[in-house]
């Protein structure tokens, strides 16, 4: 995938929270977001996975920063969006699954409702993934009969059944104890290796090291370093971008 | 099983014990009892208990619908129509039914033309208890978290699905006790009717009473027939929410 974004912002309440971001990937398939908390991480994610529109600040009288997919410029009018959404996958940190169906049922609904898949085919296609993430046993349990990790795979599942173009993941595995998180992060690490097109939000360093070609770093809503992964970690010039790196390793 | 068995024991005691003083109580009134008298009047007792049978059911149907827009006029963005709403159930939760009933009959009513005083009656009734249904109905809606709807937006739900699919299968269980609930005090506060001359279940027992001067006759069989309505419903509510208590 590539992504280019030209002065991305966002407002709430008038207050600005993302200040013209502009970065573009080379043809890669995993970029990282990362950077202190507060930083404007998830509220990017949400605007390039077509939650969130850009509130414009309208005493500054900017127009609305572009989004391009492969060269594919993101329109933001509601048809636009909700088809980008159908096109994409996304999981949150926690409420990903609904509580009152069975995780059969929160697999079933995007493919039955959204995708107008035939039953037949959603069936074969969730029985395959369910066996090869060890999820089958599970998959008749209401999601507050779970643990943490399981509800996690059952979204990630669920927000991968439909081969979306890119999986976003916004923390998937900070609400998690460290046993599960594993158990999450190498599920991540093989629809990687599968060929899964990701954006990933994280503050684990190790993870992103992995996952990520190219990372984009925020801080106070404004992106102070875009650059290979390797690079960033090994050498980066930005003092902030240092700092941050020391304070988390230690 | 043993836990069952206390229960009813425990039930069984204490009802006979409240039985017990009520025939103690009624019993220091040295009073003639003559059912005989409002047995003749049987027919009217069945007719009026009918009566406010179906315009119960009937208000709880239209205050559904009227709560559920209600509802959905206070979760909208427009703030004309949530103005609308406000307006409504604050008016309606902030004045006595009773008024309600004599404004919107003797003024309302009459100024539109409309004579059937049943119609009226219903529509009373509806528009009273719609107003808390709106309430019931928004508050189990915003009880769902937030990140469910970015789920359901994520998989890209429209938001009509959302609501069809996430939201209102959720909030019905919430919304469920409290509506029979308030179905339970619609029936009863249905006897206000007989200020409209309207010949359900209390008025009826009045005439009785004013035909026969057995005030007791004829207005314990009043409260029983109430209670036949109101008990199965509060059965309900308990049940349903046992029911229910898995949910995390
Ligand atoms: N809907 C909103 N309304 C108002 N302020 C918001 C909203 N969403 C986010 N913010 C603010 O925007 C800033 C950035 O939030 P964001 O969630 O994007 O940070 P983040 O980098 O994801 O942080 P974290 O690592 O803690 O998740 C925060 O100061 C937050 O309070
Ligand atoms: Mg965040």
């Amino acid at each position: 995938m590539k992504l280019r974004l030209n002065q991305v912002s966002q407002s709430f309440n008038h207050q600005e929270i993302l200040h013209q971001i502009s970065f573009s990937t080379s043809d890669i398939q995993g970029l990282g977001i990362i950077g202190p908390s507060g930083g404007g991480k998830s509220t990017l994610l949400r605007i390039l996975a077509g939650l969130d529109i850009q509130n414009l600040n309208t005493k500054m009288n900017q127009a609305p920063g572009e989004i391009f997919f492969d060269e594919k410029k993101l329109n933001f009018d509601g048809k636009s969006l909700h088809l980008h959404r159908t096109k994409m996958g996304v999981v949150f940190q926690s409420f990903n699954l609904f509580p009152h169906l069975s995780a059969w049922d929160n697999l079933m609904l995007p493919l039955i409702q959204v995708h107008h898949w035939e039953l037949s085919k959603a069936k074969l296609r969730l029985d395959a993934l369910l066996k090869r993430f060890q999820l089958s046993m599970h998959v008749h349990k209401f999601p507050s009969q779970l643990s943490g990790g399981q509800k996690q795979r059952m979204a990630i599942i669920r927000a991968i059944s439909h081969h979306p173009e890119i999986l976003f993941l916004d923390e998937p595995t900070s609400a998690l104890d460290p046993e599960m998180a594993s158990e999450v992060l190498h599920m991540i690490l093989d629809l990687k290796k599968e060929g899964t097109k990701i954006v990933l939000v994280t503050h684990q360093m190790d993870f992103v090291k992995r996952v990520a070609d190219e990372i984009a770093f925020l801080s106070q809503g404004k992106l102070v370093e875009f650059a290979k992964t390797s690079l960033l970690f090994s050498s980066s010039s930005q003092v902030e971008v240092v700092q941050f790196f020391q304070k988390i390793l230690l | 099983m043993k836990l069952m068995e206390k229960k009813i024991l425990s039930y069984l005691l204490v009802l006979s014990l409240f039985f017990l003083f009520l025939f103690w109580s009624f019993h220091q009134l040295n009073y003639q009892w003559n059912w005989s008298a409002v047995y003749e009047y049987r027919s009217k007792f069945i007719s009026g208990w009918l009566t406010t049978v179906a315009m119960s059911l009937a208000s709880l149907i239209l205050s559904s619908m009227i709560g559920l827009c209600g509802s959905l006029f206070l979760l909208s963005r427009s703030e004309i129509l949530k103005a609308t709403a406000r307006v409504y159930i604050e008016t309606i939760r902030g004045t006595p039914f009773l008024v309600q009933l004599l404004i919107i009959f003797y003024v309302v009513a009459n100024a539109l033309g409309i004579e059937n005083r049943y119609f009226v009656g219903i529509v009373c009734m509806s528009l009273f208890s719609g107003a808390y249904m709106a309430e019931i109905i928004r508050g189990a809606v915003n009880s769902i978290e937030k990140g469910q709807l970015d789920s359901a937006r994520a998989i890209g739900l429209t938001s009509i699905q959302t609501y069809r699919l996430v939201i209102f299968p959720q909030a019905m269980r919430l919304i469920l006790p409290s509506m029979a609930g308030q179905f339970v005090s619609l029936i009863k506060d249905s006897s206000l009717l007989s200020v409209l001359a309207i010949s359900e279940f209390t008025l009826n027992v009045q005439e009785v009473n004013s035909f026969t001067y057995s005030t007791m006759e004829s207005y314990l069989p009043l409260a029983l027939g109430y209670l036949l309505l109101t008990m199965p419903l509060s059965l309900f509510i308990q049940i349903w929410e046992k029911r229910w208590r898995y949910e995390a």
